[in-house]
């Protein structure tokens, strides 16, 4: 079965997966944060998943790296393969040579060392020998950007600083997946600008060698990137499809609370006011649509 | 304006010990009924300001006026019958063992006792949806009903400025839509509200007024719309505005004027499209 999984091309299967958090206070009952998840990611995807606070979001990228349940303990019903390793299985050190996870709290990711040291630190772990690491602290640097600050302390650095370096310290491990839990949620707008850069570095350096799952409630960076998008509601997935399909159905989103691009919102009302047919997300698709409808309006 | 203004920051610089000035001779003033959001990068010197209105920092130089008096030597406590704080970290203010503790804290301070106080609480644990969640221990609960918890507290004490600290992060589109009807709601009732924030497009939408710090330094204050359309001096400032208020611009010379909200651009597309058809002999 599981090599049907890799021959199929999918990296990552999820199935029937139910996960149930153990009461915080003895007595009550557990909480169900994933309810008969069933989702095959392909090697190379780049998988956005959004939803609301509380949908499983989170729960479901410690998941993917073996933290739920062998770290947070409740119960778990159906699997989660990485290739053909059951995270139930496969213990979470060795997961994470193959599963690189970025949380969103920019403190949590480093251990508050030199930006080098900090890279170098998981590679040290894999025991890789140094001048290998050497070379993949200059490469994975150089991908987010970060070059010149390789000898400050990781302390001293900004939150879009320290999640480039948060970033980049998984990719010095070569894993296959890497997990991004909402890595701009706590940055100011520079700092959004610089991760979402760093994310198109990293997207051309590696193209499809690389599967990537980003959890986001930031509705346009997920139209920036996601080649799917996964909707999650109280557990369950509840959409999925191109951020085209997904980010039509502004008002079923709206009605889940999760965000929606802003140019999305504007291409439905502009569709339902005028009669018009547009599909834009970004800014550059909007330009390339609105100017020849502005222009043809003038011309007629 | 004939109204005294609630707040007024005047030629205030303020140092932390020995570091560099993070705010360099700053001066502006908040009048009752304003919905003003302050904005700039991190580091930029906003929370530190926002501090000054109720006492939590104290200017090294200048002077800060609350109500019409200098709000020297006068505590935390007194001018918290005007200025309420929301932290953006909500762990920063909660302590109490229950949601409802929690939210009475607040008026329970400043004197408020009885139906009064049991009113005030009753309506901000229903406004924020608390009411079913009142018995719990708030560190119990998650980050975001923590948060909503925090602004509950906050909108109990009834003050005439609200300051807000980054209070959506965490919060999904429901509760952030419901919050920003709580603060016009406030703005109505002729209080006022100071919005702390990154997310441009809640500033472009609701606040009437922005104000920029770059470096310690007032860089901007006025309408939204004129501020949001200095583009070299928000770019500097590590701002960007909404998607919405960009595309606006990168269409400029189709014809369209600025816009700051959906409901706009979608507005000059619509007159725009019609009135060159209407044109057609």
């Amino acid at each position: 079965m599981n090599q049907a999984n890799d021959e199929a091309g999918c990296l990552i299967s999820i199935r029937d997966f139910v996960y149930r958090y153990a009461p915080v206070t003895e007595g009550e009952a557990p909480v169900t944060a994933l309810d008969g998840i069933s989702l095959e990611i392909a090697a190379g995807e780049f998988l956005g998943i959004t939803g609301t606070t509380g949908s499983g979001k989170s729960t479901l990228c410690l998941a993917l790296n073996g933290l739920v349940p062998q770290a947070t303990g409740g119960s778990i019903g159906g699997d989660v393969l990485i290739g053909d390793w059951n995270t139930k299985r496969v213990k979470v050190p060795e997961l994470a040579t193959r599963v690189g996870l970025v949380f969103q709290d920019p403190e949590s990711n480093l251990v508050g060392l030199s930006v080098e040291d900090e890279i170098a630190f998981g590679p040290e772990n894999l025991g890789v020998p140094p001048s290998e690491i050497a070379e993949r602290i200059d490469w994975a640097l150089a991908l987010v950007g970060m070059s010149n600050e390789r000898q400050r302390s990781a302390n001293q650095l900004s939150g879009g600083q320290k999640q480039r370096v948060a970033i980049a310290a998984v990719l010095a491990m070569r894993p296959e997946v890497l997990v991004l839990d909402e890595p701009t949620a706590q940055l100011d707008p520079l700092g959004k600008v610089e991760v979402a850069a760093a994310i198109e570095a990293m997207r051309r350096e590696f193209g499809s060698r690389l599967t990537v799952v980003m959890v986001e409630q930031d509705a346009e960076l997920l139209a920036q990137f996601a080649d799917r998008v996964v909707v999650l509601d109280a557990g369950g997935i509840v959409m999925q499809g191109t951020p085209h399909a997904i980010f039509a159905r502004v008002a079923e989103l709206e009605r889940l609370g999760v965000a929606v691009p802003q140019l999305a919102e504007v291409a439905q009302r502009l569709n339902s006011e005028l009669g018009t047919d547009f599909d834009f997300l970004t800014h550059d698709e909007a330009l390339r649509a609105l100017r020849p409808h502005l222009r043809s309006a003038l011309d007629d | 304006m004939t109204d005294t203004p609630l707040i007024e920051i005047d030629h205030v610089s303020f140092n932390y010990d020995d570091s560099p000035p993070a705010l360099r001779d700053v001066s502006l003033a908040i009048a009752p009924g304003e919905f003003v959001a302050l904005t700039g990068a991190n580091g930029s010197g906003k929370t530190t300001l926002a501090k000054h209105f109720n006492g939590l920092l104290r200017p090294s130089s200048g002077c800060v006026r609350v109500d019409g008096s200098d709000s020297a030597g006068r505590p935390i406590s007194e001018l918290a019958h005007t200025v309420g704080y929301v932290f953006q970290n909500p762990d920063h203010q909660i302590f109490l063992p229950s949601v409802v503790e929690e939210v009475g804290f607040g008026p329970r301070n400043l004197g408020v006792r009885g139906a009064d106080l049991e009113e005030r609480v009753e309506a901000a644990l229903a406004l924020f949806e608390l009411s079913d969640l009142r018995a719990r221990h708030p560190m119990l609960l998650g980050r975001g009903i923590r948060r909503r918890v925090a602004l509950a507290a906050s909108y109990a004490m009834r003050p005439q400025l609200l300051v807000l600290d980054e209070p959506t992060g965490g919060l999904d589109r429901h509760a952030t839509d419901q919050l920003m009807t709580v603060l016009h709601d406030l703005v109505t009732e002729g209080r006022s509200v100071v919005l702390i924030t990154h997310d441009m497009r809640l500033v472009g939408e609701h606040a009437e007024r922005m104000v920029v710090i770059n470096g310690g330094v007032l860089r901007a204050d006025g309408p939204t719309a004129e501020v949001m359309a200095r583009h070299d001096l928000l770019h500097d400032a590590g701002i960007r505005p909404p998607a919405v208020a960009r595309l606006a611009a990168g269409l400029r010379d189709a014809g369209l004027p600025a816009a700051l909200t959906v409901e706009d651009f979608v507005a000059s597309v619509a007159t725009l499209s019609r009135s060159r058809t209407a044109g057609q002999p």
